[in-house]
């Protein structure tokens, strides 16, 4: 849908816009437009794939050099490989999807925010985070992130250096952003590009999704006639009551959550997204006719399954080592413990879909290298020794303030 | 600020609120660990075992390895921008999802 609304843009037609998904989801017209730039600059669907790749790319750069900052090259790296070699991302490379290109912004924003703070950076990292929230909008999680590790950071650090430092620095980061969120908006509006807007014209619709305790909190059509109310407080009541009826029904809302969470934490890769149109009993080899298509794949779903256990393993021993440290919440770190925090909290409430966790995904794999890090401290006794104050705060090093 | 900094009062509050952020984290991940072990399980997917204890070693032997030789931040960058480059660039050109399944 919204591919065949970028090639109306190319070919000047503006009867997309009048479409009921576009004006209940004006979010999703900024991606709209940039498709339909791609297209009108390359004339390829396929450019649109390559810059996909090229996205991913910069964002397996990131993660390293973010993880970088927070443990060391040799640490980073092999959390960077394992993220470019995990299935779930590449399964979704050929899919037009506004996932790519907002993570790639997203972490730029996350990577200024968090490396060598500065007025200027912050600055960049609030450009940075609304572009990304053009796309697709999640910003508010990690604004959320900064604003909760800024003020546990307050801490043993409740001095008006840090207030003016490192409190004021987030709050520059959070007032580009809205500036420009808003007058983007506007623009939108104005010149007739989105003239419903480009935010969520029906936010209720997730929290219905996701509280539908038959559903599980996947999607479902059972209720979308509340989006068809244009009253905003009459469609907010009738969510409430519809949200309500589901919970009254419900036998254990205990167990509705742990399968709502297992479903979107637990559950394998799904591949129809890119692979839908292969053939699966066809064989891989015309030598090997008992290697069929849906053998390979789910050998790579099962591939993709162990580096995400693998990375949970990880993030369990990660957190424990923040919390024995006693500077952890100083730490780079804590802030990616916080964004994951924030994401999984959200996603109890809200519609689930497995392919949501692609949002995610770099902050358990940067976090995973503090273990990795740990680990290493372990294998050369020597260098563990010359760090006198512990492996986190090596990570600080040079950081002030 | 000056009271609350002698009594200590606002970073005893902070400490509490990010011990709970990191419990909860940590608390969250092992459900999931759990979780996904049961999944697997319900599956009959015991390669994936088979496919962790061969990352396990991996990651164990390459980081090993990455301590005894001194390789430079750039080669680093360079190497992931090639492993993480080639099977995407790859699935992108042999998969060739069509266009309509694009998404939101």
């Amino acid at each position: 849908m919204i591919y065949n609304a970028a090639r109306e843009v190319v070919a000047g037609d503006k009867s997309w816009l009048e479409n009921s998904f576009f004006s209940a989801w004006g979010y999703q017209i900024p991606f709209v437009y940039y498709e339909a730039f791609i297209l009108k600059l390359f004339g390829s669907e396929l450019a649109l794939k390559l810059l996909n790749v090229a996205f991913m790319v910069v964002t397996n750069v990131l993660i390293y050099l973010i993880a970088g900052k927070c443990t060391n090259s040799r640490a980073a790296f092999i959390t960077a490989v394992l993220y470019s070699v995990y299935p779930a991302p590449v399964l979704l490379s050929s899919v037009l999807t506004n996932q790519h290109i907002s993570l790639m912004f997203f972490m730029l924003g996350i990577y200024f925010y968090l490396v060598n703070p500065s007025w200027r950076r912050a600055l960049i990292s609030g450009i940075f985070l609304f572009l990304g929230n053009l796309m697709r909008p999640e910003a508010v999680l990690i604004i959320a992130a900064m604003l909760i590790h800024a003020f546990i950071g307050l801490a043993g650090n409740f001095k008006w250096e840090y207030i003016k430092n490192v409190l004021s620095r987030t709050l520059v980061s959070v007032i580009v952003f809205v500036f420009l969120a808003g007058v983007s908006s506007i623009l939108f509006k104005v010149t007739g590009a989105a003239p419903y807007g480009i935010l969520n014209n029906c936010p209720e619709w997730k929290f219905v999704l996701g509280l539908d305790t038959d559903s599980k909190g996947m999607y479902s059509e059972k209720n979308a006639y509340i989006i068809t109310i244009e009253d905003p407080n009459m469609r907010l009541r009738e969510a409430g009551k519809v949200i309500s009826a589901s919970f009254e029904k419900c036998k254990s809302i205990p167990l509705f959550f742990w399968e709502k969470t297992k479903i979107m934490w637990a559950n394998m890769e799904i591949t129809s997204w890119s692979l839908n149109h292969i053939e699966m009993s066809r064989p891989v080899w015309n030598e090997h006719k008992d290697f069929t298509y849906e053998k390979a794949i789910n050998n790579i779903i099962y591939f993709d399954k162990a580096v995400y256990i693998l990375l949970h393993i990880l993030i369990f021993i990660a957190g424990i080592i923040l919390l024995l440290s006693p500077v952890s919440k100083e730490n780079r770190a804590f802030f990616l413990v916080t964004l994951i925090f924030i994401n999984y909290t959200t996603y109890l409430f809200i519609e689930i879909q497995t392919r949501y966790r692609y949002f995610i995904m770099p902050s358990f794999f940067i976090l995973a290298a503090l273990v990795l890090h740990a680990g290493e401290q372990g294998c050369c006794p020597k260098r563990f020794l010359r760090q006198k104050h512990g492996w986190h705060q090596t990570a600080e090093k040079g950081r002030k303030y | 600020m000056n009271i609350l900094r002698k009594t200590g009062v606002t970073d005893c509050f902070l400490n509490i609120a990010a011990i709970i952020v990191l419990i909860c984290t940590i608390l969250l991940s092992a459900i999931t660990l759990y979780q996904n072990t049961e999944v697997v399980l319900s599956v009959k997917g015991c390669s994936v075992f088979v496919y962790l204890t061969l990352l396990l070693v991996i990651v164990s032997v390459t980081l090993y390895f990455l301590i005894k030789v001194d390789i430079p931040k750039k080669i680093y960058i360079v190497l992931i921008i090639i492993t993480s480059l080639i099977p995407r660039l790859c699935f992108v050109l042999f998969v060739q999802t069509p266009v309509d399944g694009d998404f939101f």
